[in-house]
């Protein structure tokens, strides 16, 4: 028994317990806004859905953290990038055969959507692809061709479902890890160049007059209150009238009275806004910054490319999202389909993220044996 | 040192680390300060922005004033009706509910369908009039089905409850505002806004006082989810008690007395016209009967094209309110302006005699007397009891048509008496300078001819007539005649209140009208006079018959036979009594065929009494236990020909009093 108590202790050693409290903290201010958000729905079905998926995520965040270790995260990281990918086929092609967009894909009973497992697993494999470097190097783009093919491919795949906002994360991300990378200033000149070019000459030349209404209109969403704008306009018009204090739980009209569309997932936050308050958002903020000066504070403090890449990957992970989701929220960005982690309703995204806090787990604990 | 041997194998810059996280809080900040601007600077924006969004306006209408006589005898009030409507919100098995809906009430399906498509854009609670004025029978057969039928119901609205079915001109009928009218009305009323189907007075003391009897719409606030859908404030109930209950317009009092109103109303049964009766002394009108009437509840009910095409049809106007808006030629009821005139003018005196053998020449025009065998030698007294053409021809020829003019003005005639009620005219008094500017011909001396016994080119409204002949009774005072009394809150202060207004006063020598008044008595006070049938036993009353020629007829051709569109007016005007006029009553029976004193008399006597019995019961007592063969006789048949006691001499000879068809032939 003793044993047994030793050897989960040391199982667990290591394990980022002020950060845990970060993530849980915000995960609970989740599920109450949550409730708050169905509560004119009468059945709490997406409140208990939620709390579901935080348990399943939490188990997801110790199988990754505790169970694995990040040699075997390592190994795994090719596999479940192949894995992922195939799924991400798989979408494409049950789309084509449906001859709409698809998102999910249904295995058993349940729907899985990979889009949000290749948010994950584009982490892992960027990270690897840099594992093999020792010392201080300095790559150009002929040097960064592995990460290019191995980024371009979810991202593709993402892309033609099509789901321009998860693609687009995915670069993100990718991109956000190589930043911290030391690149050749010629080679970032010469990727720098060719897209800026490549976008004047296809806004001149190649564009219809009603493409270009139609990106004018998804950057600035106002140019069409009635149709693209619709949804800025409300979620703005929820978030302002929340005021100093908000209206309180289960108060928002705007939320409540379905005003505000996808109060549950991408404007989850809309209604926090509006029923808590600057205050409330002013909170959120604050836990954010808080985690992700701990997620930081992992990747500085790591002692290989691999658990530092992936450390960082995580804090793009949660950057990006919180930035697009909350610009979006506030009308300063399109309406495109980023939810906010921890916060927003949705099992796939839950999943993800706590198995990304899993991996920052891992990276914790490989530091805590190799400092002994 | 340790650390930085582990530092050196790692890819990655760790001074980026530090870059990164100041990028991370300036992003953050940036944000914050829109989460400020938005909830902070515009919060109230966006607050009043949401309000709007969840917060649905709904009026309730409001119930209009109640209209009461003189002595506050209720007149027009208000009932709750009942509508069917269709609530889409709670619409469940629209089909099949639609589908019987149709069946229980016999509405076609398709009208159905249209009027829900027709407000389509209007949130799903809103509920959708489908028929309007259910009948109680109707109402039972809803209630009965209603838990079958989800999202159809009956709705209650108060509207005017037309329990009499007279005097359509005076109150006006009810309609919904029409585009044109909404504009002006909204840019005249301040605290009312009229909307697209608003209800608003269109004809009558409705219209007339649309901004008293309107009242106050309530107003609810509901609210609303992003579907339309009603959302029931319980669990949110944020202030929504703004709820304004609709209040009752203003309340009416008219100077109509209910009694004199309804006596008038049943005299002219059966007759087109008008019949006014104006107390002498103020000009308030006490009765105003416009008839052919209409339905003021075919109107509210909603009029069907069929409705419509036949009030437009019909040959004697309903819609036309007689009173204000006819313009008659006034027949012998003139020729007290023609005798007063040519007094003042000193062209006849009381004791002038003309000899009348039933004709007058002049030129090679020839002018006849009513009465063919003529009337012998008559004075100016005489010739008004006998309505003698001859003399007035004479004296109108010696007097020339302006001269006559200026003595019609001087009694209101010509111009609009201030009434201000449904569309008035002006009627015609021609002159030489009006003959030149309308039909561009110089004036003929035959034109005063006709002129001079109120044919030819005079027109005249009942009003007018009612007024001039208060005037003639009260001394020369010509009355703006009016028909409110005062309007009165639901508090009971008085809002508006009208007061007489002496218009003009004609100037005359009293003598000179004394003489008239003695004519004008002697028409309906001498055994021969040709308005005798107006007389009420125990009283003095003056009056003067007309008997309007509308079209050049031959002498022998008996009225029954021609067209009624050519039959003759018949007019009576009177006041009573003579040695202090209170009351002035004019009757019009147009197209009649019969002359003024056998069928407008009548109907003035019987006004005439109704008004004297209530005014002077005490001389009514005495009358009826002392003069009961008088008292017979006073009833009268109102019937053409059917009088039984004056009988056989009636209908030709007492007033068959006509300006012959020769003379307008000769003219032309």
């Amino acid at each position: 028994m003793l044993l047994f108590w030793q050897l989960l202790k040391e199982r667990f050693r290591g394990t980022p317990w002020s950060l845990l409290i970060t993530v849980y903290l915000l995960v609970a201010l989740g599920l109450f806004n949550m409730f708050s958000a169905s509560g004119a729905d009468a059945s709490p079905g997406r409140f208990n859905d939620q709390l579901q998926w935080a348990v399943i995520g939490t188990f997801a965040m110790i199988f990754w953290g505790i169970i694995l270790d990040l040699r075997s995260i390592e190994r795994l990281t090719l596999l479940s990038y192949i894995v992922v990918c195939a799924l991400l086929l798989a979408v494409d092609i049950s789309g084509q055969i449906a001859k709409g967009s698809q998102r999910w894909l249904m295995i058993g009973p349940i729907r899985v959507q990979p889009s949000e497992l290749a948010k994950f697993v584009i982490i892992l494999i960027v990270a690897r692809s840099f594992g093999f470097v020792r010392g201080v190097h300095e790559f150009t783009l002929l040097t960064l061709w592995r990460q290019i093919i191995v980024v371009l491919i979810p991202f593709v795949l993402v892309l033609v479902q099509p789901d321009l906002g998860t693609s687009g994360l995915v670069l993100l991300i990718a991109c956000f890890q190589i930043a911290f990378v030391r690149i050749n200033w010629t080679s970032i000149a010469i990727v720098a160049f060719t897209s800026l070019s490549a976008s004047i000459i296809a806004w001149n030349f190649v564009l219809y007059d009603y493409q270009k209404l139609r990106v004018l209109n998804f950057l600035n969403p106002m140019r069409d209150p009635k149709g693209a704008g619709y949804h800025s306009i409300q979620s703005m018009i929820a978030v302002g009238s929340g005021g100093l204090w908000g209206r309180g739980f289960q108060q928002g009209t705007q939320s409540q009275l379905s005003f505000l569309p996808e109060r549950h997932t991408d404007f989850a936050f809309s209604v926090w806004a509006e029923e808590q308050g600057f205050i409330g958002c002013a909170v959120v903020f604050g836990l954010y910054l808080l985690m992700l000066l701990q997620i930081f504070q992992i990747a500085e403090k790591a002692r290989d490319s691999f658990s530092a890449l992936v450390a960082l990957g995580v804090a793009g992970f949660f950057l990006f999202h919180f930035f697009i989701n909350v610009a979006m929220v506030l009308g300063m960005f399109p309406v495109v389909g980023v939810p906010l982690s921890l916060v927003s309703y949705g099992g796939s995204h839950m999943l993800t993220v706590m198995s990304c806090i899993g991996l920052l787990i891992a990276v914790e604990r490989r530091r805590a044996l190799s400092s002994t | 040192m340790a650390d930085n041997r582990f530092k050196s194998e790692v890819v990655i810059d760790p001074r980026r680390i530090y870059v990164a996280i100041v990028v991370f809080i300036v992003l953050l900040l940036s944000l914050s300060g829109r989460l400020w601007y938005l909830q902070i600077l515009k919060g109230k924006d966006f607050s009043i922005a949401s309000e709007r969004n969840r917060v649905r306006e709904v009026t309730r209408p409001a119930p209009r004033g109640l209209i009461f006589d003189r002595n506050g005898s209720l007149m027009l009030s208000n009932r709750p009706f009942f509508d069917l409507v269709v609530i889409p919100q709670y619409l469940q098995n629209r089909e099949q509910t639609l589908k019987i809906v149709s069946e229980l009430f016999s509405i076609p399906l398709e009208q159905i369908e249209k009027r829900l498509s027709e407000s389509a854009g209007v949130p799903h609670f809103v509920p959708v009039r489908i028929k309007r004025n259910l009948t109680l029978h109707e109402v039972a057969m809803m209630e009965s089905n209603k838990f079958f039928l989800p999202g159809v119901d009956v709705d209650t609205a108060p509207r005017r409850d037309y329990q009499r079915s007279d005097s359509a001109h005076l109150f006006g009928y009810l309609g919904e505002v029409t585009n044109r009218e909404l504009d002006t009305l909204n840019a005249t009323s301040r605290d009312y806004q009229y909307r697209v189907g608003s209800t608003v007075g269109k004809l009558g003391v409705e219209k007339k006082y649309e901004s008293s009897l309107r009242g106050l719409e309530g107003k609810d606030y509901l609210q609303v989810d992003a579907y339309g859908r009603l959302q029931t404030a319980s669990a949110m109930d944020f202030g929504l008690s703004q709820r304004k209950t609709a209040q009752r317009g203003h309340d009416m009092y008219l100077t109509i007395d209910d009694d004199i109103q309804r006596a008038a109303v049943e005299a002219f049964r059966n007759k087109n016209g008008a019949v006014v009766a104006m107390n002498a002394q103020n000009g308030e009108i006490l009765a105003y009967v416009s008839h052919p009437n209409f339905s003021l509840s075919m109107y509210q009910d909603g009029l069907t094209g069929e409705d419509w095409q036949l009030l437009q049809t019909n040959p004697f106007k309903p819609l036309l309110d007689k009173v204000t808006g006819g313009a008659y030629p006034p027949g012998s009821v003139f020729k007290l302006i023609t005798a007063l005139a040519a007094l003042e003018e000193g062209v006849a005196s009381p004791q002038r005699t003309y000899s009348c053998n039933g004709v007058f020449s002049l030129g090679n025009g020839k002018w006849r007397c009513w009465k063919k065998t003529g009337h012998g030698v008559v004075n100016l007294r005489k010739s008004i009891e006998q309505s003698c053409d001859v003399y007035f021809y004479q004296v109108g020829n010696l007097l020339n048509v302006d001269r006559i003019a200026k003595w019609a003005r001087a009694f209101g005639l010509g111009e609009k008496t201030g009434l201000d009620l449904n569309m008035e005219v002006t009627g015609i008094v021609p002159s030489t300078e009006w003959k030149l500017q309308t039909k561009g011909a110089p004036w003929q001396s035959g034109d005063t001819i006709n002129v001079s016994i109120g044919q030819g080119y005079n027109l005249m409204t009942p009003l007018q007539i009612v007024t001039m002949m208060a005037a003639f009774g009260n001394g020369g005072k010509v009355f703006r005649p009016y028909l409110l009394k005062k309007i009165v809150d639901q508090q009971g202060k008085t809002m508006l209140e009208e007061k007489p207004l002496l218009r003009k006063r004609a100037a005359f020598k009293q003598e000179n009208m004394a003489v008239v008044q003695a004519g004008l008595e002697d028409v309906v006070m001498s055994p021969t006079g040709t308005g005798k049938k107006s007389a009420v036993a125990g009283f003095r009353i003056a009056g003067k018959t007309g008997t309007a020629q509308t079209a050049a007829l031959k002498r022998t051709k008996d009225q029954d036979e021609v067209h009624f569109q050519q039959r003759d007016h018949a007019w009576f005007a009177a006041y009573a009594p003579v040695e202090n006029p209170e009351i002035a009553v004019v009757a019009l029976s147009e197209f009649d065929g019969g002359g003024g004193g056998s069928q407008a008399a009548p109907i003035v006597q019987q006004v005439l009494e109704a008004y004297l019995r209530k005014a002077h019961p005490e001389k009514f007592v005495s009358s009826k236990l002392s003069q009961k063969v008088v008292e017979r006789k006073t009833p009268l048949q109102n019937q053409r020909g059917a009088g039984s006691d004056s009988g056989g001499a009636v209908p030709a000879a007492e007033d068959g009093e006509e300006a012959s068809e020769d003379n307008d032939a000769d003219q032309d």
